[in-house]
């Protein structure tokens, strides 16, 4: 049996999680609520309440899975990408762990972690499986052979679809984090009320920024005619803008399926919560005959559950870190 | 230099651009959303070479790119920061006095940050699919 702490702190969420071989037996997550009224996460103040979250949160971990440190075999950390500031907590405190007690130390890849949530919990996607990963910076369809030979097939050329529903919000006036009101707005829209650019460029890759500019130019001439029209027609607009990007990420979805013949298909990351795009993808599953995982809500957003289970593989094949690893905002996959 | 652009030909532009301004390493990009910050950079970093794909660093605040024409070039987002102390813990103004080409949007968020010298480029709506660049540079 290998136990593994996981630590996950790449953005606004101080995580840990512990594992015994592929099963999660605690997934603790303080959310640092202080950055809604900035309107983003602000590294500053997210580097700072990680460092104030980090113990209490590794305690809870290790209480909620009734071990302790000395039972561990690994610490595991995130150590790409993410905001500089905040890797460095997680990975400082892993190493100092890693040091102490004299164990190994592992480093996992964020968005690899993301594509093996998908492993947690009893209906696993057997191999190859392809993975849309969706958050707010980063969108990719990666094709996994095994738990550690994943492949990027396509990802977004600017936006992230995270930044699309977040930036359409603030265009519409909504506050921040505008994609979970977008998508209780557009669940009584019409979808169909309105039309907006929607950018497809070559192969598998993505692109939304096209998408933002051209809901910009059609309020600001709605606007001039009618001071009114984003109050009168708000749930209808976000309707109509979540349909188009989740009508986006379909539609490449459906062409790396047809590409690679894989129908064993996994979503991830943070806007995996949104309901349209749950929906949207068991219609085409049905459709296409896909067989559909996506995990565990607690497991889709940012979380320490898929570091461990992603540690606990790279474990199995003796990857381990050393101590002069150090994290990096943009790592290469 | 003031140019009007088409999204058809901004790779031309973008060579333009780059040899009037290349003296400057710090390069201030100003705009509103949905300007053409980010693709007026995608061109360049074309321009330039640039092979990893360049993609919005709204969420990451910072991006590191390699060019075998100008080297390590940073492209970074301030429009989540608040003000210049935050830009400073981001390590914006580790990237800003690194020597490295820096593509900076919404430098307006921590204007006191700007070196003295710096390339200004200012892009404005025309119609869909066509801008106006002007860039000046500061000394």
């Amino acid at each position: 049996m290998i136990s593994i702490l996981a630590i996950e702190s790449s953005c606004d969420d101080t995580c840990a999680a512990v594992c015994s071989d592929a099963k999660i037996l605690s997934n603790v997550i303080a959310n640092q609520e202080v950055h809604a009224k900035y309107g983003g996460v602000v590294p500053e103040l997210a580097s700072r309440a990680h460092m104030r979250n980090i113990v209490p949160v590794v305690d809870e971990a290790l209480k909620r899975a009734q071990l302790s440190l000395n039972d561990m075999d690994a610490i595991a950390f995130t150590q790409a990408p993410g905001l500089l500031g905040s890797l460095l907590v997680g990975a400082q405190f892993a190493k100092s762990l890693s040091l102490v007690l004299n164990m190994p130390l592992i480093a996992v890849h964020h968005m690899q972690a993301h594509v093996l949530a998908n492993l947690i919990g009893e209906k696993k996607p057997s191999f190859p499986f392809l993975c849309l990963t969706v958050s707010g910076g980063h969108t990719q369809i990666v094709k996994a052979n095994s738990p550690l030979d994943l492949e990027i097939l396509g990802e977004t050329l600017d936006d992230a679809a995270g930044e699309a529903f977040d930036k359409s919000a603030k265009l519409l006036g909504l506050p921040y984090p505008g994609g979970p009101l977008i998508d209780k707005y557009a669940k009584e829209g019409d979808p169909l009320k309105f039309t907006f650019a929607r950018p497809l460029p070559e192969g598998i890759n993505f692109s939304f920024s096209g998408l933002k500019t051209s809901v910009m130019y059609f309020l600001r001439d709605a606007q001039k005619n009618d001071p009114e029209f984003l109050q009168m027609n708000m749930q209808d607009l976000c309707a109509s803008i979540q349909y188009t990007i989740i009508e986006i990420l379909i539609k490449k979805l459906i062409r790396a399926s047809e590409l690679t013949g894989i129908k064993e298909i996994c979503i991830a990351g943070g806007v995996s919560a949104n309901s349209g795009l749950r929906k949207a993808i068991e219609k085409t599953g049905k459709e296409k005959n896909w067989n559909i995982y996506i995990p565990d809500f607690q497991y889709c957003t940012d979380n320490a559950a898929m570091i461990a289970i992603t540690a606990y593989y790279k474990f199995r094949e003796g990857q381990f870190a050393s101590l002069k690893d150090s994290p990096s905002a943009r790592a290469l996959w | 230099m003031e140019i009007s652009i088409h999204k058809n030909n901004i790779q031309e532009a973008a060579t333009r651009i780059w040899n009037f301004a290349k003296g400057e390493k710090v390069w201030a990009f100003y705009g509103e959303m949905g300007a053409g910050k980010t693709t007026i950079i995608k061109a360049l970093c074309a321009f330039l070479e640039v092979r990893e794909p360049v993609s919005s660093p709204t969420f990451s605040i910072i991006n590191e790119y390699q060019s075998p024409i100008a080297g390590t070039l940073c492209h970074m987002d301030l429009y989540r920061l608040k003000d210049e102390q935050e830009a400073v813990q981001a390590g914006v103004e580790d990237c800003i006095y690194s020597g490295n080409y820096c593509f900076i949007e919404w430098p307006e968020k921590a204007p006191g940050l700007l070196p003295h010298s710096f390339a200004e480029i200012k892009l404005e709506f025309i119609r869909e699919n066509e801008r106006s660049i002007s860039v000046k540079i500061h000394h």
